[in-house]
């Protein structure tokens, strides 16, 4: 019996790769927001040289969720693979650099009342591990800078209100995301897309046809149209019409270790200054974002049900954003915490909210969404449909999922708030991952963290500085040692300081970064 | 003001708080008005998470369903304390609840199994005690049975925080009111110096006529408006300072708290459901917070949960722990290390000793001393218990130690060191909460064997005598082996 099947797994392998290599390659993606027209866009860009046929099919009647407003770097190499240059897509989007997270009120009872999480960049290797080695003295006692912004160009240039380009005889590579109107890039992406070979078609799915081996055939909409394909991705938001209702991929949920379910969201005129960054602010029962687009802020307070009530939450959220007395509605949504088990079943691959949802506390939804699009490019281009390099993808998406999350976790678990049971709830609460409690323990036991990061293999996901900004950002430290020999502290002898201000010369206004695009 | 007592306003929302403010309540019901003032921006100390048994006593009263409290506090049953490197490095015993074996009319167990053990018998006094063999085994279930002598007295360990906050749910629904405020000023009578009211920050004014300061170590009223006084007892019990953190938890969850003695201190391990509190009790003379952090650190036998919490302590009592109008109930009573899990009890006892003497028509001297008579009392006779265990040792490997050995300890310790090495004799003080098995198997722990045993151990025959032991041993392993493993148990207490 065993070998007879895996005789058939080999033909059907066989079959499939030379399908891709030789045959006709089509795909339906189903659901237009920014996942499902991201997706488009780089499978039409990378097998371009290809015969495939991509098709995106959006129903009329559901809308789109659009508020993950922020991204990481990655967005930026997205935009560098499908070739579109700044100038074109961040006007029509409205969109700002990013160049920093800033966290405010997280840990009051440390003394750290803000932090900056800055994306770091190349010319961040010359001052890194001074923030590395001075967080590490800390953690022994020695009294020693280690506020993450100002070890890192990108958290200089925040503080400064600077965009990311230098001129041009600054030699080093910046990195950094941007801040957009999510309808807004899902509208340039769709349009882009269609002008460069994608078929879109407007139609809602009512049945889904499947082989006895469980595979997807075909899609058939409303009006009896079947419209068949060899690849599906599930791009229906917390739906999951292909992923969970169809093939009825199981969803674990993260609710035990991340309690927030509900967000509010409001827009405020923008600041004449706009900021480079986005501003996290924790409330009573959750955080609050405050994120810059060209003409607008976008807020939004994400919090946990079961601490506060929708009511209670919008009034809190208002009071927070200035915006008690107006008369201007607020969007309430609901969020579902957790990962699809398989993020490729069948024939079919979930991206985006169908896949997964981590809150957007580290702006991770569209940068996991792209690395995701990248993985499965890579392996089905290995392997096609051969189940060997499925697994490998949907064990790597899983890691991704689970440290993304470990990440986030960490910013609940080292708060040191004291105004609710929510905070305490959170500091308690012992469902730590292995790999979390791995890194904690380091910290606490003033053990090298760098170490552990890369004996755990985590630097692609966040690397030592990451954690190391979250960390010390937190104030997670012992009391600083009775006898302090006044030397030690890597800033001041590194001349730290003094150097990242010489390399900020070389940058001007974010505000003057926009006005240049629009030109 | 020898106005009858109506309200009771209990300030602090810790352990101490929320204990006091639902059993008052619970048993003096509608006639009182309970509430409790507490601030959500100052933290509990927290870390007091194992009790003795008369907790269970505690907990029936307010009617609580055992079931629901182990899940809600995340408790674990203890049935003993395990001494590490107490006696000398390399020692261990156990402090059980339970008792060995069985006492004859007139004779204590332990004299017998002294005479015994001149008969050949190589067992250990605790292979005879059914505490003992469960820990030992980390099985728990309460046996249905009369005969004494299979009873596994239990106690247990729970999340503090989360015994707060349960105590606090039930004692809303009971009707005490929880005000949230800061406590700005306290107004005080002129003549009589009793407190009338509390200020809170924002302006709101708090009315009582009897006060409950829990306010831990910050003793806000009974310490910082009325000026009590302290009593230092730190020239007994040397440790000064304490280092508390979290830890994973073990794949088994062990029934019983653990205590490592270290060159200047000692380290606590206590098993809760979703975690291990730790902690390292030290003398701040020898060694430095820092130094204190390392090897409570370097210790741990899990993965640390978080950064060492520091608590700096000074052990005594409080003068008068009822002055005026106020009664200090938790720290801000007094600090007793927390070496026999007596924290939590100290509380328990003075919430019933003020229940017995509730001066409901008003409050009298008479009431006022007696109930700090026997406060003082129980502080001293736990006290020395304490110092027993640093008194009675044989470590040669500190200064700490080697000068505890030498120390002046109370008359009231040294003659019951005295008789029991003697004879044999143990004997209880009045209401003294450990029980003479509990001094009996401390005093042996520690090195202290009787030279002799009491002459009624002779009337048995020896074969007699010899096998009545090894009847009580196998019942007692018999027993212990058809018991489920205490992980079982919690799972059938608490679900998964």
């Amino acid at each position: 019996m065993m070998s007879i099947l895996r005789i058939c797994v080999g033909i059907n392998l066989d079959t499939n790769i030379k399908n891709f290599q030789a045959k006709q390659l089509n795909i339906i993606i189903l659901g237009g927001g920014t996942a499902g027209w991201m997706a488009a866009n780089i499978f039409m860009k990378k097998w371009s040289s290809k015969d495939v046929n991509i098709t995106l099919i959006e129903s009329p009647e559901i809308g789109i969720i659009g508020v993950g407003e922020g991204s990481t770097p990655t967005l930026k190499r997205f935009f560098e693979t499908i070739e579109i240059p700044e100038s074109d897509w961040m006007p029509c989007c409205n969109a700002t650099y990013k160049l920093n997270i800033r966290f405010d009120d997280w840990s009051p009872k440390s003394g750290m009342a803000s932090y900056s999480h800055p994306f770091t960049s190349q010319v961040d290797v010359h001052t890194s591990n001074a923030f590395l080695t001075n967080s590490r003295t800390r953690r022994l006692g020695l009294d020693t800078n280690t506020t993450p912004g100002d070890f890192l160009i990108n958290g200089v240039l925040a503080q400064q209100g600077k965009g990311p380009i230098a001129s041009e005889n600054f030699p080093f590579i910046m990195e950094y995301g941007y801040h957009f109107d999510s309808h807004l890039l899902g509208k340039y992406l769709s349009d882009l897309g269609v002008s460069r070979g994608v078929i879109f078609k407007q139609a809602h799915i009512e049945n889904v046809e499947r082989k006895s081996d469980g595979d997807i055939t075909a899609l058939v909409t409303k009006d009896g149209e079947r419209l068949k394909a060899d690849l599906f991705v599930d791009c229906t938001g917390f739906a999951a019409k292909l992923m969970q209702q169809t093939l009825e991929v199981p969803f674990k949920s993260y609710k035990e270790n991340l309690f927030n379910d509900s967000a509010v969201v409001m827009q405020t005129p923008i600041s004449q200054v706009v900021p480079v960054e986005t501003v996290s602010t924790a409330l009573s029962a959750g955080w609050c974002w405050q994120i810059p687009l060209s003409n607008r802020f976008g807020n939004g307070y994400v919090y946990s049900s079961d601490f506060i009530s929708d009511d209670a939450a919008e009034v809190e959220f208002r009071t927070h954003i200035g915006m008690l007395d107006s008369s201007e509605g607020c969007r309430h949504l609901k969020m579902k915490v957790g990962q699809v088990e398989k993020h490729w079943s069948h024939n079919c691959i979930g991206l985006g909210l169908s896949q997964g949802f981590i809150e957007p506390l580290e702006a991770t939804a569209l940068h996991l969404v792209q690395l995701c699009i990248e993985l499965f490019a890579s392996k089905f281009e290995q392997g096609g449909f051969s189940p060997k390099f499925r697994d490998e993808y949907n064990n790597a998406i899983e890691q991704r999922f689970e440290r993304v999350r470990d990440y986030i976790v960490a910013h609940y678990k080292m708060n040191t708030r004291e105004d609710s049971e929510y905070w305490r709830a959170n500091r308690d609460n012992p469902k730590l991952s292995k790999s979390l409690i791995n890194i904690l323990d380091v910290w606490y036991k003033r053990d090298d963290l760098k170490q552990e990061i890369v004996r755990q293999g985590l630097s692609s996901h966040f690397d030592a500085v990451s954690w190391n900004c979250l960390l010390s950002g937190y104030g997670a430290f012992p009391p600083l040692d009775k006898n302090q020999p006044g030397k030690g502290d890597l800033y001041i002898e590194n001349n730290v300081g003094s150097f990242l201000q010489r390399c900020s010369l070389n940058f001007d206004s974010h505000n003057a970064h926009l006005d240049r695009l629009k030109n | 003001m020898n106005n009858s007592i109506k309200k009771v306003v209990v300030l602090g929302g810790g352990t101490a708080g929320w204990m006091s403010a639902a059993l008052i309540k619970k048993l003096l019901g509608s006639g009182i008005e309970v509430s409790l003032v507490e601030s959500e921006t100052i933290g509990t100390i927290g870390v007091g998470e194992a009790t003795i048994p008369p907790i269970k006593l505690f907990n029936s009263v307010l009617g609580i369903n055992e079931a629901e409290f182990l899940k809600e506090t995340k408790a674990t049953i203890k049935l003993a304390i395990k001494f590490d490197n107490w006696k000398n490095i390399g020692d261990s015993y156990y402090h059980t609840f339970g008792a060995a074996g069985k006492s004859l009319a007139f004779c204590q167990f332990h004299h017998l199994f002294k005479r015994s053990q001149e008969l050949g018998n190589r067992s250990q006094l605790w292979d005879y005690d059914l505490n003992y063999l469960c820990a030992e085994n980390g099985k728990y279930a309460p046996i249905n049975s009369q005969d004494p002598i299979l009873d596994i007295p239990n106690a247990y360990h729970f999340d503090a925080t989360l015994y707060a906050a349960f105590l606090r749910r039930f004692s809303e629904k009971m009707g005490v009111t929880r005000i949230e405020g800061l406590v700005e000023d306290v107004t005080q009578c002129h003549e009589s110096g009793f407190i009338k009211s509390l200020l809170l920050k924002g302006g709101k004014v708090i009315e009582g006529d009897l006060f409950i300061d829990c306010t831990g170590m910050a003793a806000v009223l009974i310490q910082q408006k009325l000026g009590t006084g302290y009593e230092d007892w730190s020239h007994w019990l040397r440790c000064d300072s304490a280092l508390a953190v979290p830890s994973e938890r073990f794949e088994k969850t062990l029934p019983y708290t653990r205590s490592i003695a270290h060159s200047a201190g000692w380290q606590w391990r206590i098993p809760l459901q979703h975690r291990n509190g730790n902690g390292l009790v030290y003398s701040s003379n020898h060694y430095s917070d820092d130094q204190a952090a390392d090897i409570l650190l370097n210790n741990l036998e899990s993965k640390a949960l978080s950064e060492p919490k520091l608590i700096k302590y000074r052990t005594g009592r409080r003068l008068k722990q009822w002055n005026k109008n106020v009664i200090a109930i938790g720290l801000s009573s007094g600090f007793l290390e927390p070496l026999e899990s007596t924290s939590i009890h100290l509380i328990q006892s003075a919430i019933v000793r003020l229940l017995h003497l509730f001066p409901h028509n008003g409050i009298s001297d008479a009431t006022v001393a007696e109930y700090n008579r026997q406060s003082q009392i129980e502080f001293e006779q736990i006290r020395d218990f304490i110092i027993l265990h640093y008194k009675a040792n044989e470590r040669t490997d500190s200064r700490f130690w080697r000068d505890l050995r030498e120390m002046d300890i109370p008359d009231s310790l040294s003659l019951k060191m005295d008789i029991f090495a003697e004879n044999g004799h143990l004997f209880r003080d009045q209401n003294d909460l450990f029980l003479e098995s509990s001094w009996l198997q401390v005093l042996l722990g520690q090195g202290i064997a009787p030279k002799d045993y009491h002459p009624i151990a002779k009337s048995i025959p020896d074969n007699k005598l010899l096998s009545m032991l090894e009847q009580i041993k196998n019942i007692k392993n018999e027993t212990v082996s058809k018991l489920p493993d205490h992980d079982e148990y919690l799972k059938n207490m608490c679900g998964d």
